[in-house]
């Protein structure tokens, strides 16, 4: 093999960190410049032009047509993707679902010392709005919904007159155990109520003897703070980010390259995912902020903001959500054809020989 | 918006002749003294964006020896944004020239009186 064969398919090795379409139109084109400007008897490529070629390349795969359409959908697409990452970085992470069921009653028992009479109790899966615990029911799981309500609520019902004091009680001896706890509620209507934490669980204790309503002492149980949750949401985030981009990216290349009556198509197929995707892009913003703003700031539970905007819509209105996600399949499938030659978006060209 | 040195540098290279992309970087170094050598992984970057942008087209291509080479050459719009920055450029360098000839025959602000 001469040296320059040699050279050549040292270039040509390097040019794979340009995307595919790239090395279509423009690899013989990069590699006759490089050979042109090599040095004689030069065998393999230098430091500098191998680095300015990775460089080059990683550009190419992150570039996007400079149209403020294009530009626009890819940041929607990647805000979109970092969503989902940061939705399915929580899933995957040990935070989702209802606390254990045991440990939840023994902190039950823990600040009453009332021991409740059906355990364990059902888990019951429900979504936007959970139903109240079926009659006789003490303990129960309320497992996955999207508005992140997963608790187990544990149910007493003492005499209406003692409630009061069991809550009050309550409050006192989770206080001495060492339990951050707000202070009493009293509201005119008959609740008592007040939160407590000890990390790992987080209580929600009401005593309820309001006219019209079932007198009860309610312990409801979830998940405290977990910095695992927290910390696989931000790498979710921060991994969607860069893939979205890129993600967008080879979309929109592709996408450019395409005929005019397949744009119109793709274009026509692919805007209601978009106008979804932006939508959710504003109301997680726009939860993030309201949660932060609220009294006493984030809860535990607000890490799920991503995974109940992205599903609330889908299980609200399913028929919708099948259609704008068919009309988007759609528009993947036609921008994934092979798009005509075209070069720059400009000049017809011929195919080019030795590049694919 | 003034040109960035490279813009500036590939669009005066291409002002009054087609040239491949080794002849672009051939005169880039030429023009900038050696100050400035363009690789083919940034050249081409600049290529791509200044033909999107509609300040280049493709001229012709030629295949030899198995080597392929396209030609690219300046269109309107890349001639008048050239001309454009050679105004400002020409504009600029009046105004230092004009301030220089003036040196040492004014008092200086604030000096004693």
């Amino acid at each position: 093999m001469t040296d320059v064969a040699r050279l050549r398919r040292a270039y040509r090795r390097l040019m794979w960190v340009y995307p595919r379409w790239y090395r279509r139109e423009r690899g013989a084109e990069v590699v006759t410049t490089l050979l042109d400007d090599a040095a004689p008897g030069q065998r393999r490529p230098r430091l500098a032009e191998a680095y300015d070629l990775v460089r080059g390349g990683l550009l190419a795969r992150f570039r996007v047509p400079r149209k403020v359409g294009s530009i626009v959908a890819a940041l929607v697409l990647t805000l979109w993707t970092a969503i989902a990452g940061a939705a399915l970085g929580v899933a995957l992470s040990p935070y989702p679902g209802p606390p254990d069921q045991a440990a939840a009653v023994r902190a039950a028992i823990e600040a009453t010392t009332l021991t409740p009479h059906d355990i364990p109790g059902p888990v019951v899966s429900c979504d936007a709005e959970c139903p109240d615990p079926a009659p006789g029911d003490e303990v129960v799981s309320y497992d996955t919904a999207p508005d992140h309500t997963a608790s187990v609520a544990v149910l007493y019902h003492p005499p209406a007159e003692q409630i009061p004091d069991v809550t009050t009680a309550a409050h006192q001896r989770l206080a001495a155990l060492g339990w951050q706890v707000t202070p009493l509620l009293l509201q005119s209507d008959g609740y008592v109520s007040f939160t407590a934490s000890n990390g790992t669980l987080v209580l929600y204790v009401v005593g309820d003897t309001a006219a019209g309503s079932t007198p009860m002492v309610s312990v409801d149980v979830s998940k405290g703070f977990s910095r695992p949750a927290v910390m696989a949401l931000a790498l979710g985030f921060a991994i969607g980010l860069p893939v979205g981009w890129l993600v967008a990216a080879w979309l929109l290349q592709r996408y450019r390259r395409h005929s005019m009556e397949s744009r119109i198509g793709i274009t026509v197929c692919g805007l209601p995912f978009l106008f979804l995707a932006f939508v959710s892009i504003a109301q997680t913003a726009l939860m993030g902020f309201v949660m932060g703003m609220s009294e006493g700031g984030y809860t535990p539970k607000d890490v799920r903001i991503p995974e109940f905007v992205l599903t609330f819509l889908p299980s609200a209105l399913p028929t919708a959500a099948i259609g704008v996600g068919a009309a988007a399949l759609t528009a993947l499938v036609l921008v994934a054809r092979r798009p005509k030659g075209r070069f720059a978006g400009r000049s017809p060209q011929r195919p080019l020989p030795g590049t694919a | 918006m003034r040109l960035p040195e490279p813009t500036f540098y590939i669009l005066t290279a291409l002002a009054d002749q087609p040239l491949h992309g080794y002849g672009v970087m051939l005169a880039v170094r030429q023009l900038s003294d050696g100050r400035l050598n363009l690789r083919p992984g940034t050249l081409y970057a600049a290529l791509d964006r200044l033909t999107e942008d509609g300040l280049l087209d493709i001229d012709r291509e030629e295949a030899v020896d198995g080597r392929l080479r396209r030609y690219y050459r300046l269109t309107d719009a890349g001639a008048a944004t050239l001309n454009a920055e050679v105004e400002a450029l020409r504009a600029n360098a009046s105004l230092a020239a004009a301030r220089l000839r003036h040196r040492g025959s004014r008092p200086a602000l604030g000096g004693a009186r």
